[in-house]
């Protein structure tokens, strides 16, 4: 799969991230930063069979950031978990989609959202379950996590080698968080990449770093695509209007963005 | 210290993990050297916040291994909930939580150290087993009993287990998981657990020499009570009082409570830490000055006595 194919699927799913979050307030620009990195983990590195989701084998994802749930969900939906009209009900009463990412309810997901500081922790466990098989364990961290003493405490113990280290994955926005320093002194070993390379990002995950501390730093632009979120703060909460809403899906390529039937939501 | 006091039960449960494949036990540093020995890289000392140890429980039992944690209650409870709660899908984890330290009698430094409201923390915990032994007997048949269950299991050790085991009339095997019946009299029922089985037992044999004869029943599980015993017992005597060494609030008195409204209403007494924090002190003078002696379980059950229907 090449990039102009990953770019196009990217843009589906920015599509599928507006729609969801139509008339809600969401952490809207952040979730479109994230977009490009989880296209490229789950069409090109990621080990899974959409028709076994449960497989043993798989490689996990544990989403240890909840303000990109939705591009989660949308990521997951795009890729053949379940149907695309689940995502309307996304945090409704009865929804297999929850407000957080939770791995009872929703088929795909790895682990559990709601203590983005202990996803490392998390992920680690997983890890070392799985240490003598071949599935890989990624964890994707935003910018809330590196604020939280949780999150260093684990990284000093994976970094020492007390713990068994996942592939860890840092979202940081247009260059305000440099955590490269500090990880580097805690003994991880780190690489700057750029979250919106498809190739860059394909090329610098398609190996499997064998268990020592990597970190992979994803330098990201808050609300990619769509040039009215641009520059806003990642994390602010956002509501578009209908207005608003047709305007940012015209911009993130209406040529690209298949003829929509008129999906009913469900649960 | 507390390690060194329940030791041999710990000493059991390593040797129950060692024996199961899958299994990991996740501690804070400072075991004794044996349990490397045993368990190898099955055992992991790490001492990060026990939020952390949560979250890499959780972790592994993902990842499909049946996973044992032996923290203090103070920190499991406390400090872990929250992970617990957020990280854990109860019902389905294979999580066995070991509590050491738990109770009034769990430290003798004071309110910090010193978990009453472990049982009510993790009673409410949707999914969650909770396991309360009372003697060593007890405690190696729950272990055993602990690993086979399928979901999340809570298991509050007592501090100090003493060396000789309570007189059991029945055998501890699959049927009496849930808690057992260990004297049938026909005046008052007392249940209890954990070290207040024995305080309860104490009070049984006063109670007798003033002609009230008492029920004991020891109740193995808060969350799963032993329905037919408890109610078996209170439909012979016609009141109950139940004992325990933890703070009244979602307690073990307030399960047997709800029970008895819904199916055989009858007068009923709670012997628990009240609205309080603990404090320093030695065990037995913790249990005197928090009145939860088998001198007031002989005086609750008394007054309870008197209050039945005649």
């Amino acid at each position: 799969m090449d990039g102009q194919e990953l770019a196009r699927l990217s843009r589906l799913v920015r599509g599928d991230v507006v729609r969801m979050t139509a008339c809600r307030a969401t952490p809207l620009a952040k979730a479109l930063s994230a977009v490009d990195l989880l296209v490229t983990l789950y069409w090109t590195i990621m080990t899974l069979d959409v028709a076994r989701p449960l497989a043993p084998l798989r490689d996990r994802l544990v989403m240890a950031d909840d303000d990109l749930v939705t591009a989660y969900y949308a990521t997951l939906a795009r890729r053949g978990f379940f149907p695309r009209q689940n995502l309307w009900s996304w945090g409704r009463l009865g929804s297999m989609l929850q407000g957080l990412a939770d791995d009872r309810h929703t088929l795909g997901v790895d682990g559990p959202g709601g203590r983005p500081e202990l996803g490392l922790a998390l992920a680690s466990g997983m890890a070392m379950g799985y240490a003598q098989g071949s599935e890989r364990v990624f964890c994707l961290v935003g910018e809330a996590a590196l604020a939280s003493g949780a999150f260093w405490q684990t990284a000093a113990a994976i970094g020492h080698g007390l713990l068994t280290a996942p592939e860890l994955l840092v979202l940081v926005h247009d260059g305000t968080i440099c955590p490269e320093t500090r990880m580097a002194s805690l003994g991880w070993k780190t690489a700057r990449l750029d979250g919106h390379d498809f190739v860059g990002m394909r090329q610098a995950l398609a190996r499997r770093t064998d268990h020592a501390a990597w970190v992979r730093i994803l330098e990201c632009h808050a609300g990619q695509g769509v040039s009215f979120l641009q520059g806003h703060v990642p994390s602010e909460i956002i509501g578009l209007s209908q207005l608003d809403q047709e305007r940012a899906l015209s911009e993130i390529d209406a040529e690209a963005i298949e003829a929509e039937e008129e999906l009913p939501w469900t649960f | 210290m507390d390690l060194l006091r329940a030791g041999d039960t710990l000493d059991y449960l390593v040797q129950l993990v060692a024996e199961r494949p899958d299994a990991v036990l996740l501690t804070a540093a400072g075991n004794p050297e044996s349990w490397n020995a045993l368990l190898g890289k099955r055992l992991l000392s790490v001492d990060p916040s026990s939020e952390i140890l949560a979250a890499l429980a959780t972790g592994l039992a993902r990842s499909g291994r049946e996973v044992w944690c032996i923290v203090p209650a103070w920190r499991l409870a406390a400090q872990a909930y929250s992970a617990l709660r957020c990280l854990s899908g109860l019902g389905e984890l294979p999580l066995r939580l070991v509590s050491t330290a738990s109770g009034l009698t769990g430290s003798s430094v004071g309110a910090p150290t010193q978990m009453l409201e472990d049982l009510a923390l993790m009673r409410t915990l949707p999914g969650m087993t909770v396991l309360v032994p009372s003697d060593t007997a007890s405690a190696r048949f729950l272990l055993r009993r602990a690993a086979r269950v399928s979901g999340a299991v809570y298991l509050r050790l007592p501090s100090a287990l003493s060396a000789d085991d309570l007189p059991r009339t029945t055998p501890l095997d699959d049927e009496a998981w849930r808690g057992m019946a260990l004297s049938d009299g026909a005046d008052v029922t007392i249940c209890a657990c954990g070290i207040m089985v024995r305080e309860a037992l104490l009070a049984a044999a006063v109670l007798a020499r003033q002609g009230i004869e008492a029920s004991v029943v020891d109740v193995f599980s808060p969350t799963h009570l032993p329905e037919d015993a408890v109610l078996s017992a209170v439909r012979r005597t016609g009141c109950l009082v139940s004992a325990e060494e933890g703070c009244l609030a979602g307690g073990l008195g307030e399960a047997l409570a709800s029970l008895l409204c819904s199916a055989y209403p009858a007068p009923m007494l709670s012997l628990a830490v009240g609205n309080r924090a603990g404090q320093s002190g030695e065990a037995q003078e913790l249990l005197e000055y928090y009145g939860l002696s088998s001198r007031d379980v002989v005086g609750a059950a008394v007054q309870v006595w008197a209050m039945r229907r005649r």
